[in-house]
């Protein structure tokens, strides 16, 4: 009999389908009741994909389950990427619907488990993206028609992602379609966008997908002409193509290009009251481009490999009026991965991640400060000691991990794993060791454990001597999590778990960010809980319904405890969707979640050399903004065109208006306040074909 | 205490914008708050409301017009701190330090302080400090940390409060730098306009908002509601080079003005690149027919420690 290996940690939860040919199933075989437990299935990506298996094998058909997630990770399915009320179609918005994850107020990374968004990383297929939104969130830089799932690591994430401590969030790219030519075309107020995908012939599929904003043509209507000239209204861009080719039936090789481009320039008609050195031009631009070449396949029958080679180019510009960074770094990311079968109960995987990035920087600006928890990042740019600095660094960052499944019984894996560490431009070598396991004890139910450590370097910037300190060294996190998950009924979910994080060695500006300006002296912790349901609760009815308690607290040097700066105690978040038949579907999203901390302002002090009032403050973080509640609504129609779909939607977000007061505006002098609201209601209405 | 009225909604105030910085080392996020439109602001930096300090000079005994102190000399500190109100009378506290080397925050000391000077008696005169700069002074730059106090006394022993009856109390910092190298902007010699007329410095005597119509000394008339360009224009002298041995590139001037009634449409222009002179929009304020007279104050700074200032006036009279 043939041993097929269980491949650990690449597939996705769910029940998968293996096909068996020839011979017969006893009833009684030792294999059968471990077969439709255990995940003993060739690698697949895709749910219910055939393996097809040698003719001497036993013929049956099972029904097996995937690989056991990590303990704390979620998913969300492809079916739910493009229809989440509230995130105009954009799945990697929609992250911010699962337990765990905070709200974000538009900037560019997701809050997870009450780690900072720099702590945390984005991916798509293993690649880091350094930029996961337009314009601070608008939507995604990759489209999500080419995505299969994405995944969301809030904590406890393997031993193949490192560099950060918080968590990590991956867009899995699905094949391009080789049942025929398809396509989309969707426009709306946003952006316009188009798909492309189909067979090439001889096993190989392609797939093409461009996207546009739309924002630049009413722009300048929004604009006060006598406030800014508008040299280059807001412009975003992105693209992604890939070909993909079978090489005989074990392999398969994909080529994968994709970037982003975000622009924009104003002049300022007169410098502004609130900071005089905001004046002239501003404005910037972003991008950044990926080209991968990646193979994978069965290296031997008990064994299966990936390995990826990607370089890239990553660019930011950004002035106003004198001041300026410019950063760009060229890429390499190489990623391999081995998966080998020792037996029915346990499983290796090693792996190689190497992350080199060779930068040229030039900077004249304020003396750069402590990413959260410094209320005086918010003061006019004149209050800060400006500097002129440029640089080139070279930032080799190899790494290695390797990772046991060992399954002691069909009900039980406990994945041992070590992550190795290199950062040669700090001289120091880390050494992560993690720990998960799982255990089903019912039918429907099942524990899941998991501790680790994890190791992040300084920005590169923070370690130069002009800015920062050669001396800060990466800092590191333990986390532990804790839960249960329970099938309620087919097709329904539910679980909770509790988790910590303990941050240690954080680096924190130095008080008045004298030199040597950061210092590896702040501690933090967080920790909670979180319950969800999740799945279909009549048909064509689905809901998740998440909530999460929790804390998030952090200690510069010697300070007092303080509140992280997007502490979010409660977040509350139910998003339905329904199929209301005739091609009519709807959705929605409703969110609940405890204002930020802010840092109340208790008098001034006139700083004549500079002009400008400096604000003396009150214990950091130690008021909140109101509770954030906002309902959004998706409705949309399809309509059967020959062989293909017409859709038209309409998306409303912050349908009751809620004001959602985020922070506060202060005079000149802060002898006056007043909060600032949120997003007012904001419709987009669009218009899908699909082929 | 600080007493302020909040100003009414204003063509001026409608139109500004209220903009935050897209830096520091985030990618182009915020963008939305950097273009949140035209909020009203909360206060008018360009308009004198109340007693208000607007600026502080360094001079250097036997050498007025410079800026930068040596180890070893006298210097004095003169405060600007004009109010809309006829009688003034401040009294202060200031202590004076090696500065503490800070890129961001409120100044502090980085020793304690070699001088603390007290006049807890309210006076109308400026608020002034003199001292002398220690022979062994090892910081880069000195802070001048004290409060002023409107007809009240500092809080005994503090430079930070004032007595709780003050009509107006603020905190205050100023840091000195040390050297030679810098000397004060000189607007002296500034032509002050106002449209196609120039502004004399002669000084009305009358205070703020008071009838200016028949005024013994001429001063230029503006209907009120009318719209004219206030403009300086330093001496070419008032810029000095950054760098002395190329003298390529002149230092920036920030001019900021404050008006005791009326609009401008800007608190702070820059003079720098080959530019010779800065200008505002100003809007006269309504008037009764008496007129009413208008103070200017424009302060000029060369973002090195370097300031002068002058005040202009003139009377709204339909």
């Amino acid at each position: 009999m043939r041993v097929v290996p269980w491949v650990p940690f690449t597939l996705a939860a769910g029940v998968f389908g293996l096909t068996c040919a020839g011979g017969a199933l006893a009833q009684d075989s030792p294999g059968a009741d471990a077969a439709a437990r255990e995940p003993a299935a060739e690698p697949s990506d895709t749910p219910g994909e055939e393996v097809p298996l040698e003719d001497d094998e036993y013929g049956a058909t099972a029904e097996v389950e995937g690989a056991p997630p990590e303990p704390a990770e979620r998913t969300i399915s492809r079916e739910r990427l493009t229809t989440t009320a509230g995130t105009r179609g954009d799945a990697l918005l929609a992250v911010e619907t699962l337990p765990g994850v905070g709200r974000t107020s538009g900037d560019a990374r997701p809050v997870l488990r009450g780690a900072a968004q720099e702590d945390s990383q984005a991916y798509v297929d293993g690649i880091p993206i350094p930029q996961l939104f337009h314009f601070g969130g608008v939507t995604s830089t990759f489209s999500s028609r080419l995505l299969d799932r994405v995944t969301l690591q809030p904590s406890n994430f393997p031993a193949r992602y490192g560099r950060v401590t918080g968590g990590v969030v991956e867009g899995r790219i699905r094949s391009p379609r080789r049942d025929g030519l398809h396509g989309v075309v969707d426009v709306s107020l946003v952006d316009s966008s188009v798909l492309a995908e189909g067979p090439l012939g001889g096993g190989t599929g392609v797939a093409f997908g461009a996207r546009r904003s739309n924002l630049d043509a009413a722009f300048e209507a929004f604009v006060p002409e006598d406030a800014y000239r508008v040299v280059a209204a807001p412009v975003y861009w992105d693209y992604q193509g890939m070909v993909e080719h079978d090489l005989g039936e074990d392999h398969t090789l994909r080529l994968l290009a994709f970037g982003s481009r975000d622009q924009i320039e104003l002049v300022f008609a007169t410098p502004a009251d609130e900071d005089p050195s905001l004046r002239g031009s501003v404005g910037g631009t972003l991008e950044y481009h990926r080209v991968q070449a990646r193979g994978t396949g069965r290296a031997t029958r008990t064994a299966t490999y990936e390995l990826g080679v990607t370089v890239g180019r990553f660019h930011v510009l950004q002035q106003i009026g004198p001041l300026y960074q410019e950063f760009a770094k060229d890429e390499l990311f190489v990623l391999g991965e081995w998966r080998q079968s020792l037996g029915a109960q346990l499983d290796v995987n090693l792996g190689l991640d190497v992350a080199a990035s060779y930068w040229d920087a030039r900077y004249r600006g304020p003396q750069p400060g402590q990413f959260e928890g410094d209320p005086s990042g918010r003061e006019p740019i004149g209050a800060r000691r400006e500097l002129r600095s440029s640089a080139s660094a070279n930032l080799e960052q190899p790494a290695a991990w390797i990772e046991l499944a060992w399954r002691p019984s069909s009900r039980v894996t406990i994945v041992p794993a070590l992550r190795v560490d290199h950062f040669a431009q700090l001289g120091v070598t880390t050494f992560d060791p993690r720990l998960s396991a799982r255990a089903r004890v019912a039918a429907r139910t099942t524990l899941k454990s998991g501790v680790g450590l994890y190791t992040q370097p300084p920005e590169f910037w923070q370690t130069l001597p002009e800015v920062g300190n050669p001396d800060v060294g990466p800092f590191r996190a333990l986390h532990l999590t804790t839960g249960v998950e329970r099938e309620l009924r087919p097709s329904l979910r539910g679980g909770v778990d509790l988790f910590a994080r303990t941050m240690f060695d954080r680096i924190v500006a130095t008080e008045g960010s004298r030199p040597p300006f950061y210092e590896n002296d702040g501690w933090g912790r967080a920790y909670g809980v979180e319950t969800y349901v999740d799945g279909e609760v009549a048909p064509g009815h689905t809901v998740l319904a998440a909530y999460t308690l929790s804390r998030s607290e952090r200690r510069d040097r010697n300070d007092p405890l303080r509140p992280f700066d997007k502490d979010q105690p409660h977040v509350l978040s139910l998003t339905t969707s329904h199929d209301l038949g005739a091609g009519w579907s709807a959705g929605t999203r409703f969110r609940l979640v405890s204002g930020n901390p802010q840092t109340p302002v208790r008098g001034t002090v006139y700083d004549a050399s500079l002009d400008l009032y400096r604000p003396v403050y009150g214990p950091t973080g130690s008021e909140r903004d109101p509770t954030f509640h906002q309902l959004d609504l998706r409705l949309e129609k399809q309509f059967r065109v020959g062989s293909g779909r017409i859709a038209a939607y309409l998306e409303v977000q912050n349908a009751y208006l809620s004001e959602n007061p985020e922070g506060y505006r202060y005079a000149y002098d802060y002898s006056r306040r007043e909060p600032v609201s949120g997003v007012p209601i904001l419709p987009n209405l669009g218009i899908r074909g699909e082929l | 205490m600080t007493h302020r009225t909040h100003r009414p909604h204003s063509a001026r105030s409608a139109r500004r914008p209220r903009a935050r910085a897209l830096l520091p080392l985030v990618a182009l996020a915020g963008l939305g708050t950097a273009l949140a439109g035209c909020d009203e602001p909360l206060a008018d930096p360009a308009l004198l409301e109340d007693t208000r300090v607007l600026a502080a000079r360094v001079e250097v005994d036997g050498a007025p017009g410079r800026a930068s102190p040596a180890a070893g000399e006298l210097a004095t500190v003169r405060w600007l701190v004009p109010s809309p109100r006829a009688e003034v009378r401040l009294a202060h506290a200031f202590a004076v330090c090696e500065a503490a080397d800070a890129a961001a925050g409120v100044p502090s000391c980085a020793k304690p302080p070699f001088a603390v000077v007290r006049a807890e008696l309210p006076a109308a005169d400026a608020p002034s400090v003199s001292f002398r700069v220690p022979d062994d002074a090892q910081a880069g730059s000195l802070a001048v940390l004290g409060v002023i106090c409107e007809d009240a006394p500092p809080a005994p022993g503090s430079t930070e409060a004032c007595a709780p009856e003050a009509r107006f109390a603020q905190r205050v910092s100023l840091v000195v730098p040390l050297g030679t190298g810098n000397g004060n902007p000189d607007l002296t010699a500034a032509a002050v306009t106002l449209g196609a007329d120039a502004l004399s410095p002669a000084d009305p005597g009358a205070a703020p908002g008071e009838a200016c119509a028949q005024s013994p000394v001429e001063i230029r008339r503006v209907r009120p509601g009318a719209t004219l360009r206030l403009a300086v224009e330093p001496a070419p002298s008032a810029r000095e080079p950054i760098d002395p041995a190329d003298g390529a590139e002149l230092e920036p001037l920030r001019v900021s003005w404050v008006a005791s009634a009326g609009e401008l449409a800007s608190s702070v222009a820059w003079i720098e690149g080959s530019a010779t002179a800065a200008d505002v929009e100003l809007t006269a304020p309504s008037a009764p027919a008496d007129g009413r007279l208008v103070r200017l104050w424009i302060v000029a700074r060369d973002s090195r420690g370097g300031v002068d200032w002058t005040t202009r006036a003139y009377c709204a009279a339909p």
